[in-house]
């Protein structure tokens, strides 16, 4: 079932196009991610599912009925913002309540409710405290449950955990999740941060400029990234630039500046021509002090430097026309290739990802 | 870190100050509260004895209890509808961008730039019997008699609120120009509709800030002296005019000081009222 439908979606602002053709559709629970650079539209595209703007063209439709002209209040949505827009003179009861109040319910049924929403973000015991007493991931808590008590039919999240320190929001991700599944309920996540997204999503939506990139899966969109931008974009990447050559069926090779050749698995987009441009991940990319066997592409390098980043360890390999960074995981690397030693690269010709230049 | 800060000798700078307020504001306040409780002896003359007498008349006598129950009746009015005129200037003024609010901001300020008596002398051209209202309202057939507008309680109000009404505003304003306004956002998708998330939120936010604007309009037109003594009725007397009298006409300087005195004290007392009031309201800003 789809529970939200944006359609032909476009927002101008003073002739400024924050919002451009937007399509997308999201099922009944899913945990959708619009993800993108600042500026590029995301954020507006949520605060007019919300209501909070109005689209300059196109539809945005929940469980089927167009809400175009619904002001925020009738709408079967609810909002955490990025600063979370706590009621400062209202208890976190109060806080929480409000909807219910504005709904004009029983008040036993708002107190229960109130409790078991509480309850199940773990601030059962803060009822009666103001928000300028809680803690950051608190208030945050406080925000979801305000949210999620009025039970909308899709909840909106603009950047909820960016005002969070690093160890908290990794916390709360897992929290965001969890709920989000138990309850089923239908999810928009706004977020700059890629990680977040590629860890909590159903499904990403890739914003650029005020446009649609991608939509896919996050094991999709990480491994199949429709463009350089969004394989720069979501996690690093390497990019080789070079002429496109011997195109068969399934391969093709890339005559790079400096005269290497690499070979890529096609994906069956047609046969590309010209230019292009090839990503490899740094952790798919393997080092050896002899040339490898086998007919994997083989790229010779000289180690420039090594930088060791906890978890991996990441050696900048200066090559015949460019640099790459390759990363391997810190206990594979203890044998370790030293600076300025000479090295073997091999990829997989199925980890070359060619791209539209 | 700034060692600067720690030495001592940096509070001199504030010594200038600090001796200006004394020598020329706190001893000379000192010595009316002295002569307040003087004997008047006639004619100008004064025993420096020790004498509760100028209060006890002022707060038991009838014809001044209906002075101060004037002067508190006009200064709540005037603070009344400054505030509630204000708050939605106020309100529109923070919502308005660019040009709009600097025009807006700058049509509050500029006035106070004109000297107070030029402006009350004004109120004379507007409110006159040959004013600008009248003249307006007779050709346009609506009276055909002048309304008698200047020197009555009518003309103190305007006049009153002519000073404290840009105050009002700019305090308002600041107030409102601190709030959140994803707050606003956050109740109504929360189900809160335009005027209950107004006043749900913005209103009751602003309720301190209120306080706060309105004690300063009570408490200034309860010590005007110049609108009254220039717009005022004579046979309707403020507090500041029944000081000025004794002083300078009847010169009965005790007299004169407990008058003042006691207004000091009222003045004061609705400072601490209201400002015990807030407090009550305002807990959840302790933390």
């Amino acid at each position: 079932m789809i529970d939200v439908e944006l359609i032909h979606l476009t927002k101008i602002y003073h002739e400024v196009i924050a919002v451009k053709n937007v399509n997308i559709e999201i099922r009944h629970g899913e945990f959708l991610f619009l993800l993108g650079p600042s500026g590029c539209g995301k954020t507006t595209t949520l605060r007019i599912v919300g209501g909070l703007e109005t689209p300059t063209e196109g539809f945005v439709k929940i469980k089927g009925d167009t809400v175009n002209h619904l002001p925020p209040e009738k709408r079967d949505t609810a909002t955490v913002f990025q600063n979370w827009a706590l009621f400062p003179h209202k208890t976190v009861f109060e806080n929480v309540a409000f909807g219910l109040t504005m709904r004009k319910m029983k008040k036993k049924l708002i107190r229960d409710k109130v409790h078991q929403y509480l309850d199940m973000i773990d601030l059962s015991e803060y009822g009666d405290r103001y928000p300028n007493q809680l803690s950051g991931g608190q208030k945050q808590r406080v925000a979801l449950a305000r949210a999620l008590v009025v039970e909308p039919a899709v909840l909106l999240l603009d950047e909820p955990l960016s005002a969070l320190d690093l160890k908290l929001r990794q916390q709360m991700r897992f929290e965001i999740r969890r709920l989000q599944k138990e309850l089923n309920i239908t999810t928009i996540f706004v977020t700059h941060d890629q990680t977040e997204a590629l860890a909590m999503a159903d499904r990403i939506v890739i914003m650029n400029q005020g446009r649609v990139e991608q939509i896919g899966t996050p094991h999709d969109i990480y491994h199949h990234p429709g463009s350089t931008f969004i394989s720069d974009f979501i996690g690093e990447t390497n990019f080789f630039k070079g002429r496109i050559s011997a195109v068969s069926e399934e391969t093709c090779h890339i005559v790079l500046n400096g005269g290497d050749i690499l070979q890529c698995v096609l994906h069956g987009e047609g046969p590309p021509t010209g230019e292009g441009c090839v990503s490899v991940r740094p952790e798919r990319i393997f080092l050896h002090r002899n040339v490898p066997p086998g007919d994997k592409n083989v790229l010779q390098g000289r180690i420039l430097d090594v930088t060791f980043m906890g978890s991996t360890v990441r050696r900048h390999v200066e090559f015949n026309g460019g640099m790459v960074n390759v990363d391997q995981l810190a206990g594979a690397a203890d044998d370790g290739f030293r600076q300025s030693e000479t090295v073997y690269m091999e990829m997989d010709p199925r980890d070359c990802l060619l791209l539209p230049d | 870190m700034f060692d600067f800060y720690r030495k001592r000798k940096i509070y001199l700078i504030f010594l200038p100050a600090l001796l200006t307020v004394f020598f020329f504001f706190f001893l000379p306040i000192l010595q009316l509260l002295r002569i307040s409780f003087y004997q008047y002896t006639g004619m100008g003359t004064f025993n420096p004895a020790f004498s509760f007498a100028g209060y006890a008349k002022f707060f038991s006598d009838p014809y001044y209890i209906r002075i101060i129950l004037y002067t508190i009746k006009i200064a709540l009015i005037v603070t009344f509808i400054s505030l509630f005129a204000g708050y939605p200037v106020a309100y529109t003024i923070v919502k308005a961008s660019g040009l709009k609010k600097i025009i807006c901001l700058l049509l509050i300020i500029v006035p106070l730039w004109t000297n107070l008596i030029v402006r009350i002398y004004g109120w004379y051209i507007i409110l006159g019997k040959n004013g600008f209202i009248n003249i307006l309202l007779l050709r346009l057939g609506v009276i055909d008699q002048p309304l008698p507008m200047l020197f009555k309680s009518f003309s103190v109000i305007i006049g009153l609120l002519d000073v404290v009404f840009p105050w009002v505003l700019l305090i308002l304003i600041s107030v409102l120009e601190g709030m959140d306004w994803s707050m606003i956002e956050a109740a109504r998708d929360l189900g809160a509709s335009r005027w209950k998330s107004f006043y749900e939120v913005t209103f009751k936010l602003s309720i301190p800030g209120v306080a706060v604007a309105g004690l300063f309009a009570f408490v200034w037109a309860m010590g005007e002296y110049a609108v009254p003594s220039l717009l005022g009725a004579t046979g309707k007397r403020t507090i500041s005019i029944e000081v000025g009298d004794q002083i300078l006409s009847v010169l009965n300087w005790p007299f004169g000081a407990s008058i003042a005195f006691s207004l000091l004290m009222i003045s004061f007392s609705v400072l601490f009222l209201s400002n015990y009031l807030t407090r009550l309201g305002d807990q959840y800003k302790q933390a």
